[in-house]
This record gives C-alpha cells, sequence and structure tokens, in this order.
C-alpha cells in the first residue's frame, strides 16, 4: 500500500474512533508535534465533512430519480394506448366525433369528481365519548370539545381538542375527533395525517382506515384512497367491509376512465 | 429478495444512520409513504404538484442530516416531523408574502416537533462551491468518493459501480481522496469552508 495510502486509512480509523487506546494515544502524540501530520488531518477532515454537505445535494437527486421514474410508470400506462388510437386513420376521422362526445361526457364529468364523492359520503361520526363518565384529568377539555362538537361547532371544537392534544398528545379520543372537526371544516390533507397515526389503534383503527379514505377524497387524491380501501377489503372482519365495497364499485366505474376525471 | 415494504421509525432513524443502499431504500419508502400528503396540503394553498415535491424532496434531506448530526431527538413520530418541516420550509419559501400572525396560526395546534433550524443545509454559495469542486473530478472518482460519503461498504460501492473487489474499489477511493484533497488545498475559498466545517 502506497505511504500516501496508509497515512489515509490511519487518519480514518482515528477520525472513526476505530483505534485501539494504544494506537490513538501515540497517534495524537504524533499530531502535536508533527505539525504537517496535524494540517494533513484537518485537511482530511474537512474534506470528507465537505463531501458529506454534496451528499445532500446527491440525495435530493435520487429524490427526483424517484419521482421521475414514478411518473414515467404512470405515463406508460396511458400513453401507448392513446398514440395507437389517434395514429390509426380511422380514429383520426372518428377524432370529430370524439369532440363532440367530449363535450357531452364534460356534463357527466362532475360526478365522477373524487372530492364531491368524498363531501357526499362524510358524515362527521357520532360522539363516542360523552357518555362515559370517566374522570381522567383530560376529561373536562374533551367533554368541553365534544359539547362543541355535538352542536356542529367544529372550528370552537378543533380549537379545543388541539389543546387537548398540546397537554395529553397520546389521547387518540381528541386526535380522531380533530380529524373529524377538521373534515368537516374541509381541511382533509391535515385530517389525514391525524388519521393516518390511528390506523393501528385498537379502538378507532377500522374507522380511522374508513375516513382516511373519505380524507384522500376530499382532497382529490383517488389513488390514495383506493389504496386504503383495498387495505379494508383485504380484512374479511372489518367494520367497514360493506360500505368500502360500495365505495370501491363507485370509485372503479366506468366514468374514472374518462380523460381527466378522478 | 423481497424489498420490506414496511418500516418501523426506528428501523428507518437506524438506516439513516448507518447509510448505505439500505439509507436509499428508507429514503424511497418515506418519500412514497407521505410524498400525497404533502402534495394535498400545498395544493390545497394554491401550490403546484411540483413546488411540494420540491419542498418534501427538501424536508426529507433536512431529516437525514438532523439524524445523521444527532439533532433528532424523536419527541414525534417521523411522520409528523416530515409534514412539520414541510409545512415550514413551504410557508417560508413559498408563500413569503403570508404575515407572521397567519403563519403562527396556520401552525397553531400542531403537536411539538423536534424540528431544528440549526441543521447545517448548505446554502447557494455553498453548494456552487461543492459542486465544482467535484465536478473537477473524474466521473468515476466522483461516483466512488459520493457513495463513501453515503457510508455505502466498499462491497455495496463495487457492485454499484462494477469494480472486481473492495480492495480495488479502497485503492481508487484513496486515490481520488487524495485528488480532491489536493483541489482543496489549492482552492482558497474551499479551504477557508473547510476551517468553518472542522471549527
Amino acid at each position: 500500500m502506497a505511504k500516501r495510502d496508509q497515512l489515509s486509512e490511519q487518519i480514518e480509523a482515528y477520525l472513526a474512533g476505530e483505534m485501539t487506546p494504544e494506537e490513538k494515544t501515540s497517534f495524537e502524540t504524533q499530531i502535536r508535534t508533527d505539525e504537517v501530520l496535524a494540517a494533513e488531518l484537518r485537511l482530511h477532515q474537512g474534506t470528507h465533512k465537505l463531501l458529506n454537505l454534496y451528499t445532500q445535494i446527491d440525495y435530493k437527486e435520487k429524490l427526483q430519480r424517484l419521482d421521475v421514474e414514478g411518473d414515467l410508470k404512470e405515463k406508460t400506462k396511458v400513453v401507448p394506448f392513446a398514440t395507437r388510437l389517434f395514429r390509426h386513420p380511422v380514429f383520426r376521422a372518428a377524432a370529430v366525433i370524439l369532440v363532440l362526445v367530449a363535450c357531452a361526457w364534460t356534463l357527466l364529468i362532475f360526478q365522477y369528481d373524487p372530492e364531491r364523492v368524498g363531501t357526499a359520503q362524510f358524515e362527521p361520526y357520532r360522539d363516542v365519548i360523552t357518555y362515559k363518565g370517566d374522570t381522567s384529568p383530560s376529561d373536562s377539555l374533551i367533554l368541553a370539545a365534544m359539547a362543541q362538537y355535538n352542536r356542529k361547532e367544529y372550528a370552537a371544537a378543533r380549537e379545543t381538542l388541539e389543546k387537548t392534544l398540546g397537554q395529553y398528545p397520546d389521547l387518540a379520543d381528541a386526535r380522531f375527533y380533530l380529524a373529524m372537526c377538521l373534515l368537516a371544516q374541509n381541511e382533509p390533507a391535515e385530517a389525514t395525517a391525524h388519521l393516518q397515526q390511528l390506523t393501528h389503534n385498537d379502538k378507532y383503527g377500522e374507522v380511522s382506515e374508513w375516513y382516511l379514505v373519505l380524507a384522500w377524497l376530499k382532497a382529490g387524491n383517488r389513488r390514495q384512497s383506493l389504496e386504503v380501501l383495498d387495505t379494508i377489503l383485504s380484512n374479511p372482519g372489518h367494520g367497514y367491509r360493506e360500505k368500502a365495497e360500495n365505495l370501491h364499485q363507485k370509485l372503479t366505474g366506468w366514468g374514472w376512465r374518462i380523460p381527466g376525471v378522478g | 429478495m423481497m424489498k420490506r415494504l414496511n418500516y418501523t421509525d426506528e428501523a428507518v432513524i437506524k438506516a439513516i444512520r448507518e447509510g448505505g443502499k439500505a439509507c436509499d431504500e428508507v429514503m424511497a419508502f418515506l418519500y412514497r409513504r407521505q410524498v400525497e400528503q404533502v402534495v394535498a396540503f400545498i395544493t390545497t394553498r394554491n401550490g403546484s404538484r411540483e413546488e411540494a415535491k420540491d419542498v418534501f424532496q427538501d424536508a426529507l434531506v433536512n431529516l437525514l442530516v438532523a439524524i445523521r448530526e444527532g439533532k433528532f431527538e424523536g419527541k414525534s413520530s417521523l411522520n409528523t416531523y416530515l409534514y412539520a418541516i414541510s409545512k415550514n420550509l413551504w410557508y417560508r419559501r413559498f408563500n413569503r408574502s403570508v404575515k407572521e400572525d397567519d403563519y403562527k396560526n396556520a401552525n397553531a395546534g400542531d403537536e411539538k416537533t423536534d424540528f431544528t433550524p440549526e441543521v447545517h443545509i448548505m446554502d447557494n454559495d455553498q453548494r456552487s462551491l461543492v459542486s465544482n469542486l467535484l465536478g473537477s473530478l473524474k466521473a468515476k472518482c466522483r461516483e466512488v468518493l459520493i457513495l463513501w460519503a453515503e457510508k455505502y461498504s466498499m462491497k455495496e460501492i463495487a457492485e454499484e459501480l462494477g469494480y472486481q473487489n473492495e480492495q480495488v474499489v479502497r485503492n481508487k477511493k484513496n486515490h481520488c481522496l487524495s485528488e480532491l484533497k489536493e483541489l482543496v488545498r489549492n482552492h482558497p475559498e474551499a479551504r477557508t469552508l473547510i476551517e468553518e466545517l472542522v471549527g
């Protein structure tokens, strides 16, 4: 091994804390007495840190590539079909007719708007807390929030529930009804963040999955919504299976294949 | 071998700390798991999908740096942490016209996160300096050094870049690192940056 490489590996072993105590002591004595070695150590350490900085650029580029790959996969599902369709002379002639038909279809498209479907299905979950009559410290806050929730004062209930969660971050009751308030206030993206944390909760797991489906729909994301529906449907004993089946049929009907729908 | 479809927060943090291929896999997992959530948040606030993805990519890099610098304390879930950082980045970068009060209101009720602005994310000058330095190396050298900095093992680098064995990679890495050190030694701005980094 070249002397230069040997020194480089010795420095790396030192910086990585891989030297024995004796080797370390001996190396540190050398650093104190040899200015050239001390300068080389600093240069090596700094160059390594500089490379670490560069990894920020590289990791971001990797994520961008991942995204492009994802987009390409999406496109390959649609583009070849469209290309074949419109290159054929018969279909070119039919294009005029299609334009006319498309005008008529646009009248139907609004029926296949995910947000519209999500909103139509959404109904705030009933209050299953108030009757408990527990005496835990969180009760006064959560009961106040539920009183507001039952009066459909969702903005006020949201504020109280956020305060409750601030004090009791693990309180699933507060998190779930906060998600309901957010959905009622048409803040689906915020709601998904809370519901995703509850999908493994014993009490709210199943119902959270169902409302997660609706939250993604209200956020206009049919694909994510279908993914959660698939999870529900893969569980034969799921309490929302029947509702999920009906909604799945609605979301996979022919209308969703109209270009620009969903 | 089948790739794992799901990772716990602990497994993600471990993989990011250890680096290498496992780190790339968990970064891809985190990206796929949550990008649509951030897209939904930003597109409902007049942002585009592209802007949202860019923000989330930066948030992930921020998380990676925080974990590696030991500044992620695990007080919140990764999901919550990433969502909070994305929101912060969005409000700061694309919504500067939002008044401070609106910004605070928009974040009211968020769970406590260990978001740390002190995490060392490169500024534009540093980005351009570091890119130029690395750009002066031959492509193969650059690739070896980057993978090494990303904590790939010598074996992983050999597999990734098609080298015969680990020793060949080790020699190549030493040679390329010497070249880079020489470039730094002869570049005043790089030397200044290094002094700052080493402290």
